[in-house]
């Protein structure tokens, strides 16, 4: 207790509140008088008195220091005297210390802001609990190695298998016309199956969230929203639960908002149950011959289960399905169930390069230390000097260690709260900017457990390097140094020098390390946007176009055969237009795929003839519907047959109650794989009769990413397709984007003025957009790598110019005795060229070992080119040539006379 | 002044509490003196360790520190045992009884078989 009170009071001693130092003074000088009284009282004289009483009380002022000590908490005002020196002492030389500071800066801004994203992106993505339970469950289409759904029929099976499964749901993403909430907005929604909020285990922000006795009870007229969502609408009113908003044109009741970072699936701001699939529920036996959409499906796996167990698990589930529709898997393709963990289906492309920016970022910390290191090194044995100073007044080792490491921790603090903003700053930036492209990292907040940190890894660093050399100083004889620095013939001491020898080696490897892996990366970038997809994409605006059901219903032909009309009609209006070159509609436009755990491209399994059902006869192609004069608008070259040539809806009506066969086109590379020796065009393909008759081959495009080879699956275009309802029409026009865009809202307007145009991009930026994370990776490698060559050269450039400041006798007397200035030159740049050596080699070296993890992002070049590397090791050598250049030129201009004077 | 022992910290406390239970409130200069005197000037207290254990003492609550005027009419700071000080001063003293008790035990020769 009274401990604790005294403590109490020793830090307010630290405060204005403090008993005041005059108060003590006054005491004691009483305390001296009375003395003295009594001294006179016993008969002395005053002067007699007074020189006894002192004598007896003991020194005033070291009692008052004891006192003080007493007063507050001595370590604490030590501190405050201490950073302040050091403050002041950091001031004075404002080189170093902005040298200093900004590598600590920008090492832990870098860090902290490369970590943030790999936090965001592949260890914590979304706020929920366990997420390491959640799997996402689909197929693994063996023959082109793509990742796709599960069937609804197969998700309906997996919801009841309570042994392996805590909650199993099959989503669909779609986008919905809100109404009734102010103006009418198209948003992106998830239709889900009951157990959805189940398997994230999530826990609504306001309200409740719908689970699976929605499937029972057939409410499924609810809707929950995103915390972004709600407050945009509503402006964070929390009596909006419980009220009706109209989606599509139907009532629905909001019952709940998710909590902030709630963001799967990506970009979706509402959710809501609704039957997976309309047939599948509508026929209430299951004839085995339907299973049912193909739907994206996640789990939360039972406690205890693996992902290991649950494959197998599932594999039996799967061969459960085959024996009991054997008819229908018959005609699938090749496909193995899988079940991946939830975050590696959600980083997909992006593991690979984050990976790689982890191993970047880490570099530029390394050679970070590494500079720190050398300019703290640098700065001690330049003040060895001062320090022996210090040491010969009294100054205790520990003291000047003391002095150091606050010196030190001055500087990391500074750094760090530097690198905090900035990594702020690059957070807050990518989270806008690169979010457009990277959907991932939509709402990318700084981690507060990343910076700390990376804000110890480097302070650690900063007071290590300079606390360790600092207590080497301090122990060296006060006497030598001082006899001998003001001489500085002798030579600096060997471990130091082996140190900065060292450190300059590791700067130079790993900046070259960092320079490599950056021209990797901007060669293999140039190299893919430069990638022909197979189509033109310059001049072409895409838009789409969703046509609600309330009003463009689609559940018979007559209403198939009014919506192609509708679709006819708009074209015509369209292509009526001044400027037009071109126009057509698509399902899904090339390139608008969005990630693995997107099912937004249609596959189909195609035997070569009508009737073929082996497996090993079939294969697979995407699936593409699009209207009249699609390849003319893309630019796609028609190299067999006439093609398209009949009218759609007299394909649609030949094709649908199952006439005649469909007319379809297929690319060349489908042609090559089916008929690899005869002509396809006339040929009738397909499963069942009457099948559908080729009647052209165009060339093959790319799909979904310019990285893969084109016509990989080989491609199959039908103009009679089911997807009426949500296109996205294409036009090609001699026009600017912005006379196209109002083109396309007038024909639309004049067809319909309540629907919405909406998604409408040139499709040169849908197709660039499929490199984003690439092109930012490589922006992220280019900072870095430029940043590390700036260290590395300042690293060089202070080392050189130390060791000639330490040989300035030296050179002075060579040059005294007839060296040529060039000598001098060649005497200094021979030791920053030799460690650059070094450097270069063992930067080689390494790059050459770990080139690896540059696979996910080489393109079109090896991660060992040895253009890229010898291009780049002569750079790194011609730079670092130039900064020990520097020094040596400076060297050659020694005055002889005032070298030698000095000394 | 040979012979003279500078006071030891921990008991000094003790005797500044002792003293203001005995002789009332007190000024720095009384304690001093009446802890030589009561002594038998075998002890000095100077102000080196004077006035840091009286800082102590009031920040531990167990004395408390008043301007005021001495016997002699000087300006003086007149210190009083507070509740909390007697407690202390208890309880102190229980404890240094103690502890000579067990010392003067052991500095006691006694050859006599355990």
């Amino acid at each position: 207790m009274n401990a604790l009170r005294r403590t109490l009071a020793r830090i307010l001693g630290l405060t204005r509140h403090a008993p005041r130092e005059e108060d003590v003074a006054r005491e004691m000088a009483a305390h001296l008088e009375m003395a003295i009284d009594e001294h006179v009282r016993a008969g002395m004289s005053p002067a007699e008195a007074r020189r006894i009483a002192l004598i007896e009380s003991g020194g005033i002022q070291v009692a008052k220091e004891a006192w003080r000590e007493q007063r507050g908490v001595p370590v604490i005002e030590l501190l405050v005297r201490d950073c302040s020196f050091a403050a002041r002492s950091l001031r004075k030389h404002a080189g170093f210390t902005i040298a200093v500071v900004l590598t600590l800066a920008l090492a832990i801004g870098a860090n902290t802001a490369i970590f943030s994203a790999v936090e965001a992106v592949l260890i914590r993505p979304l706020p929920v609990p366990n997420l390491d339970r959640v799997v996402t469950v689909g197929k693994f289409l063996t023959e082109d190695r793509s990742h796709t759904g599960l069937q609804a029929a197969e998700v309906f099976d997996l919801e009841k298998r309570h042994d392996i499964f805590d909650a199993v749901a099959g989503y669909r993403n779609i986008n919905v016309n809100l109404t009734g909430t102010g103006d009418p907005q198209r948003v992106a929604a998830a239709v889900t199956t009951g157990g959805f909020f189940g398997v994230f285990a999530v826990r609504p922000y306001l309200g409740r969230l719908y689970d699976t006795t929605v499937t029972t009870s057939g409410a499924t007229h609810v809707v929950v929203l995103s915390y972004d969502f709600w407050r945009e609408l509503t402006g964070g009113d929390r009596s909006i639960v419980g009220r009706h908003i109209s989606i599509n044109d139907s009532s629905y009741t909001l019952v709940g908002v998710l909590p902030p970072g709630f963001a799967f699936p990506l970009g979706v701001q509402l959710w809501t149950p609704q039957p997976l699939d309309p047939i599948l529920n509508r026929r209430a036996t299951d004839d085995g011959q339907h299973r049912g959409a193909i739907v994206p499906t996640v789990g939360r796996m039972s406690p205890g289960m693996t992902v290991r167990r649950l494959q197998s698990e599932l594999a039996a589930a799967a061969r459960g399905w085959a024996e009991q529709a054997p008819k229908y898997y018959a005609h699938r393709m090749p496909q193995q169930i899988e079940a991946r963990p939830f975050v590696v289906a959600w980083a997909g492309d992006l593991r690979a390069i984050l990976t790689m920016l982890v191993g970047a970022a880490a570099l530029v910390l390394l050679i970070s230390c590494a500079n720190v290191a050398c300019l703290q090194l640098l700065r001690t044995t330049g003040r060895a000097h001062e320090i022996a100073l210090r040491a010969a007044l009294g100054a205790s080792r520990a003291a000047i260690a003391r002095q150091q490491i606050i010196e030190s921790l001055l500087l990391a603090a500074t750094g760090g709260i530097l690198g905090m903003l900035l990594g702020q700053v690059l957070v807050i930036t990518a989270g806008r900017l690169a979010a457009e492209r990277i959907p991932q990292l939509h709402g990318l907040h700084l981690d507060p457990l990343v910076l700390v940190s990376s804000s110890i890894a480097t302070g650690v660093a900063a007071i290590l390097f300079g606390t360790v050399p600092a207590w080497r100083a301090a122990s060296v004889n006060a006497g030598n140094v001082l006899a001998t620095s003001t001489a500085r013939s002798s030579s600096t001491g060997r471990g130091r020098n082996r140190f900065l020898h060292a450190a300059v080696v590791a700067q130079v490897a790993i900046a070259l390390m960092l320079l490599l892996s950056c021209g990797i990366a901007l060669e293999s970038l140039d190299r893919l946007i430069h990638v022909d997809p197979g189509f033109e994409s310059n001049g072409v605006v895409t838009a789409r176009l969703v046509l609600p059901p309330s009003r463009y219903p689609l559940t018979n032909i007559p209403e198939a055969l009014r919506l192609l009309a509708f679709h006819r009609q708009l074209l015509e209006r369209l292509r009526s237009m001044p400027g037009m070159v071109a126009a057509s509609v698509v399902d899904v436009a090339p390139f608008s795929y969005r990630g693995a755990l997107d099912a937004s491209i249609h596959r189909i399994a195609l035997a070569k003839s009508v009737g073929d059902t082996i497996g090993s006869h079939m294969v697979a192609a995407a699936m593409w519907r699009v209207g009249p004069g699609y390849f003319r608008v893309m630019k796609i070259p028609m190299r067999e047959g006439p093609g398209f040539t009949g009218h759609e809806e007299d394909d649609f009506l030949r094709a649908y109650p199952n006439n005649g066969p469909a007319d379809v086109v297929i690319d060349d590379a489908l042609a090559h794989r089916l008929f690899p020796h005869d002509d396809p065009v006339g040929k009738v393909i397909g499963q069942v009769a009457p099948g559908m008759r080729i009647v052209g081959v165009v060339a093959a495009v790319k799909a979904s990413d310019l990285t893969t080879p084109t016509g990989d699956a080989g491609a199959i275009y039908f103009m009679s397709g089911e997807e009426l309802t949500d296109v996205t029409f294409v036009v090609r026009t001699r026009v600017s984007f912005d006379e196209t865009v109002a083109m396309l809202r007038q024909a639309v307007h004049e067809m319909d003025p309540a629907l919405p145009l909406f998604d409408i991009a040139t499709l040169s930026d849908v197709v660039s957009r499929s490199v984003g994370p690439r092109a930012l990776a490589s922006g992220i490698l280019t900072g870095f790598a430029v940043l590390s060559l700036f260290l590395a050269l300042l690293g060089i450039y202070a080392v050189v110019a130390y060791s000639t400041s330490q040989r300035t006798k030296e050179i002075g007397i060579r040059l005294a005795l007839g060296a040529e200035p060039r000598d001098m030159w060649r005497m200094v740049a021979r030791n920053g060229g030799a460690l650059t050596l070094v450097g270069v080699g063992i930067g080689l070296g390494g790059f050459l070992a770990f080139a690896q993890v540059l696979a996910g992002i080489a393109f079109g070049v090896s991660t060992r080119d040895a253009t890229t590397i010898a291009i780049l090791s002569v750079v790194v050598m011609s730079c670092a040539i130039v900064a020990s250049l520097i020094p040596a030129v400076r060297a050659s201009r020694i005055d002889v006379v005032v070298v030698l004077r000095a000394e | 002044m040979t012979g003279r022992l500078d006071v030891q910290q921990g008991t000094l406390a003790l005797m500044v509490l002792k003293t203001l239970d005995l002789l009332g409130p007190l000024h720095g200069y009384g304690i001093a003196r009446r802890i030589e005197e009561t002594s038998q000037h075998r002890l000095s207290v100077n102000y080196g360790t004077l006035y840091p254990a009286l800082l102590k003492l009031e920040q531990e609550g167990c004395i408390r520190g008043e301007w005021g005027v001495s016997e002699s009419n000087r300006k003086a700071k007149i210190y009083t045992l507070t509740r909390a000080g007697r407690r202390q001063l208890a309880r102190e003293t229980r404890h240094w009884q103690l502890t000579s008790a067990i010392l003067a035990g052991f500095l006691t020769p006694s050859r006599s078989p355990a």
